[in-house]
Formats: C-alpha cells, structure tokens, sequence
C-alpha cells in the first residue's frame, strides 16, 4: 500500500517561550490553562490557582541549570505549557499540559520537539516521568515516545527514556508520520532573557 | 457500508498494534476505546492510525478522505471515541 497519499499537512508556527518573557496576557491565558479541572485534577495540588501566585511562580521557575518552564505558544495564543525538572548532571523529568479541545497531534508534536531538545541540544542522558495512576492516557503517551516503567506504587508509575531508547525509536513509524504532518509546521525555541 | 468500514478500522488497528502491542488492540470490536480517557489510543498513536486509516479508505472507495482535519481532531465531541463512532463519521464524510 502508498503510503501518505492523503495524509494532511498543518501549516503553523509552535513556540516554546521561556516563562519570563510572557507578556500579561499571555501569563493570563496560561494561568487560565493551569487552573482548569481536567489538569488541576492530574496535578500534585488540585486547588485553583491566583493571579498572584501565578506569576510569582512564574518568576522563581524561569529557566536556569535546575529547570527550565516553558509556555506553548500556536500562531497567536498561549495553549499549554512544557517542562524539564530536576536537572542533575544529565538526568532529569519532564511533563507537559495543553489544553483540551486542541489540534491533538499539536501535543505529540510538541513533545517530540521538546525530548529531541533534550536529549540533543541540552545532552541529557535519561529523561524521567512521573505520572498518576489515574491517568492512563498520560502513561500510554509517554509510552508511546518510548518511556518504559520502571517502578510503580499506589499513586505513581515511574517511567524512564534513556538516550539510546530514544536513538533507537527516533526512525519509528510513528515519528515519522508525525513529522511528516506538521512538516509545514515552524518551531521556536526562545532563549532566556 | 457501515460493516466494510469498521472492518477496515479494525484491520488497520490490528496492523498499527504490532507496533504498539496494546492488549486492548489485540481484538478490537465495534465497542473498542480509541482516543478517549480510557481509550487504546494516545495524541501519537491518533495521527499515525488516523494517516494509515485514510490511506487505507482512499484506496477502498476510490476517493480523497481526509479524517485527520483540525476541526476533527479538536472537536468537543471527537469521532474517535471508539471503532463505532469513527465508522459513523468515516460513513457520514462518504455519502457526503
């Protein structure tokens, strides 16, 4: 059979803008993403979220050796936010929100760009995730990018995607059609101010 | 129509599933989850199956089917609950 003789091709622009350098609205337009149920409800604290206390978190996880924050932004509006923690040597986590009601390949297309990121330009060697039990459809995404569980207790599974895992997956069938439907798709990483 | 539809749904999941390898894929039904809360499917797996399912219908049908459109995969009502209300959509998109 031929493949992608149909296959859509979205054209936009995908940011990756560094917590500090939002404007306003766009800290609103994220803020409002962080308190809405769905993703309050996979999140460690579950209540909702001031303006306040937004942005003075916005201001202590900027992007330094420890962390890096990064909102999402598509063409003209704020629609998730992206980020690695606990960077030690070359080890660190990673998690992801977007908001839902999005083009839904945007996230998968995000995160690839991001772990490619990671593992390439910041020269990680393992990423980790930590992901609720609740939450099987976060676990299966992560799966699918290659994180296998490592360990797992009442609340959490415990993934992990090593270097060479992520090598090795990076001729998948699944990457590869994914990069050809956002091939018309530009992407920004912006650096800290 | 609507059985030449959901065979060719299955077919194609069983095909993306020796790449997955998701016991929930093993033998899908007309009632198998695909992208929902609990569904077989993530984001990733979506757009592959979704590209491999209109290659697979074009050819069948002998017509251009794009399924994987912005308004689709975005709406609030997705037609990729399960294998049932994807064929009913993939259905709706032919008869035009």
């Amino acid at each position: 059979m031929e493949r992608g003789r149909v296959q859509t091709m979205l054209e936009s622009k995908l940011q990756f803008i560094p917590l500090n350098q939002l404007s306003y609205e766009q800290h609103a337009q994220l803020l409002n993403i962080r308190n809405l149920k769905s993703i309050r409800d996979m999140m460690s604290d579950a209540k909702e979220i001031g303006l306040n206390e937004h942005l003075a978190w916005a201001d202590k996880y900027g992007c330094n050796t420890k962390q890096c924050y990064y909102a999402l932004k598509n063409t003209d509006q704020i629609i998730g936010g992206i980020n690695c923690t606990d960077i030690i040597a070359s080890e660190c986590s990673w998690g992801i929100y977007i908001k839902p009601n999005i083009e839904v390949g945007l996230a998968s297309f995000a995160t690839y760009l991001f772990l490619k990121h990671l593992f390439e330009k910041k020269e990680m060697e393992l990423i980790w995730a930590k992901v609720r039990r609740i939450n099987p459809k976060t676990l299966r995404f992560n799966e699918s990018f290659g994180f296998t569980c490592k360990r797992e207790d009442e609340e959490f599974y415990y993934l992990e995607l090593t270097k060479e895992a992520w090598q090795e997956r990076s001729n998948s069938r699944l990457f590869q059609t994914l990069m050809k439907r956002y091939k018309n798709t530009t992407y920004q990483f912006m650096e800290n101010s | 129509m609507k059985e030449k539809i959901e065979k060719i749904i299955i077919q194609t999941l069983q095909e993306l599933n020796d790449e997955l390898e998701r016991s929930e894929l093993e033998n899908p039904t007309s009632k198998t989850k695909l992208f929902s809360r609990d569904g077989a499917l993530d984001s990733l797996a979506l757009v592959t199956f979704l590209a491999d399912l209109e290659d697979r219908l074009s050819e069948e049908f002998d017509t251009e089917i794009t399924l994987a459109n912005a308004q689709a995969m975005s709406q609030r009502f997705s037609p990729f609950k399960n294998v049932e209300s994807l064929s009913l959509y993939i259905q709706g998109l032919l008869d035009g």
